[in-house]
């Protein structure tokens, strides 16, 4: 066998890669925006169902930068979240838990939904605190550390 | 988990958090091409939900389809049978054999009558009273029958139930039927391929469970959101078929630099599935990224239209959505492009 080497594959690639859907995009983000500032309206727009290529995302990433709030969600794998130097626009990356990205969204929000706590783990969290409670010593003057029977 | 669990309290139940919910929910959404906004709407639809029965029932195939499914990235095979799905009866991945099998498969078919969701994969034979390929001494033809009586919806996973497929290839003998030309009071959903995209199996299966209804289809009762649009349309070498910048040979200049594939018989034109974008082995490639152009699996009597390696031979022109100028521009480009090429064809076979 001669060797994959002799197979001449030449890779031909485009100027800079650009194809103008990025600054599109933020054009597009520029309006939400808006609509955030004045209505109070969230949105999302999910990067995958996009045709962008990988130099329009990394011209995505350097322009819309870096803000104040960085946060890692370890939920089914990694879930990574930032809000970038214009408040109000969040990255939000999933990942499976083998490392892959399943989802990659910008959301136009004051706080994306995987960072609030759902109501229902707040019930669950309340029993359980409870539960925990009772297994403690009773506080100095009290005969029990059971919420209800206080 | 019992049946009459929702998905969110058999989740908790497993220790997968209300967040991991919502988290598998964007990636769901994401692939379905919803908008991502919907993933909230998706999360407490899909908490609310309740898993279908699923029989799933094999007939002429190869079990390309089946072996496509247990390789969903997303959701995973064992995500859905295990969660959110019960799959009731499946020949190749469950572990009961022989009477046994037909009993749980009588049982399941009983118990959620009107309710339960019928996959088939694979051709019915129709040929000599459906004789030709049988399970358990019934027909495949009067298996079918009976079973889509009970059955909410029909699923046609793969081309040989949407299509008839391989088996109803010329000169069909068996008289393969896609499932279409057999049941005709029953919702179906044909999901073509050959195999199907695994992706698009399970999200079609997600999306029924989620919404509780069948999604919008196209003429051929395939689902949109997945088979919108041409290969063609969305294949990343779009742009040099628009330029007339064509591979003549595999193993020519054009083929190294990666040019369309239309000389050497792509049927990307008038191919409609989600290849070019949701991919195949965890989105890592399809075969135009390879170098080989689309064969057209996911189109009715794909294996009857003439050479995979034909220019086609007909314009490309998209009977449902109107080409914008720079594509029509391109398509006189490749048309001409495809006479030529079929002409050199016909030569060099006639110099061999």
């Amino acid at each position: 066998m001669s060797g994959l080497a002799d197979i001449g594959v030449r890779i031909v690639a485009a100027q800079d890669g650009l194809s103008g859907n990025g600054h599109a995009l933020i054009h597009e983000l520029d309006k939400r925006l808006e609509r955030l500032a004045e209505q109070g309206a969230t949105d999302a727009i999910d990067l995958r169902g996009l045709p962008l290529s990988a130099a329009d995302l990394q011209m995505l990433e350097d322009f819309l930068g870096v803000g104040e709030i960085e946060a890692r969600i370890d939920a089914l794998g990694l879930t990574r979240v930032y809000e970038t130097a214009y408040a109000g626009i969040w990255r939000v990356t999933y990942y499976s838990e083998d490392g892959k990205v399943v989802a990659d969204v910008l959301e136009v929000t004051r706080q994306p939904g995987i960072i609030t706590t759902p109501p229902g783990d707040v019930a669950d969290a309340c029993g359980r605190l409870r539960e925990a409670l009772g297994d403690l010593p009773p506080l100095p003057g009290r005969s029990t550390n059971n919420c209800e029977a206080s | 988990m019992n049946d009459d669990q929702t998905l969110e309290q058999a989740l908790l139940r497993q220790g997968v958090s209300r967040r991991a919910f919502l988290k598998y929910c964007a990636a769901l959404a994401s692939l379905m091409a919803m908008p991502a906004s919907a993933a909230p709407a998706l999360a407490e639809g899909l908490a609310k939900a309740r898993r279908p029965a699923v029989i799933w029932l094999s007939f002429q195939e190869c079990t390309g389809c089946t072996e496509s499914l247990t390789r969903s990235f997303y959701p995973t095979l064992e995500t859905l049978i295990f969660n959110m799905l019960s799959l009731d009866y499946h020949e190749t991945l469950m572990a009961a054999a022989g009477f046994q099998a037909e009993a749980a498969r009588e049982a399941a078919m009983a118990r959620n009558h009107g309710k339960y969701l019928l996959v088939v994969d694979g051709s019915v034979s129709t040929g000599l009273d459906g004789s030709y390929s049988t399970v358990a001494g019934h027909a495949n033809v009067d298996t079918l029958k009976r079973a889509a009586q009970g059955a909410a919806a029909i699923v046609a996973v793969g081309t040989c139930s949407s299509f008839g497929g391989i088996p109803k290839a010329n000169p069909n003998p068996t008289a393969a039927r896609p499932v279409s030309d057999i049941v005709h009071d029953k919702p179906i959903i044909n999901i073509s391929g050959c195999p199907p995209i695994p992706e698009v199996i399970t999200g079609v299966l997600a999306q029924y469970l989620t919404f509780g209804a069948i999604p919008e289809l196209d003429e051929h009762r395939r689902p949109r959101i997945f088979y919108g649009n041409t290969i063609h349309d969305r294949c990343y070498r779009r742009p040099f078929y628009d330029q007339g910048k064509f591979a003549k040979t595999f193993d020519d200049e054009g083929a190294r630099n990666g040019w369309c594939l239309y000389e050497l018989g792509c049927k990307g034109p008038t191919t409609y599935n989600a290849c070019a974008t949701v991919k195949w082995n965890e989105a890592t490639s399809f075969p135009i990224q390879s170098g080989h152009g689309c064969l057209g699996c996911s189109e009715p009597d794909f294996w009857d239209k003439g050479s995979f390696y034909k220019p086609l031979s007909t314009p490309t022109w998209s009977d449902r959505a109107p080409l914008a100028a720079g594509a029509v521009g391109g398509l006189a480009l490749g048309v001409a492009a495809a006479a030529v090429a079929r002409h050199r064809q016909k030569r060099i076979t006639e110099e061999q």
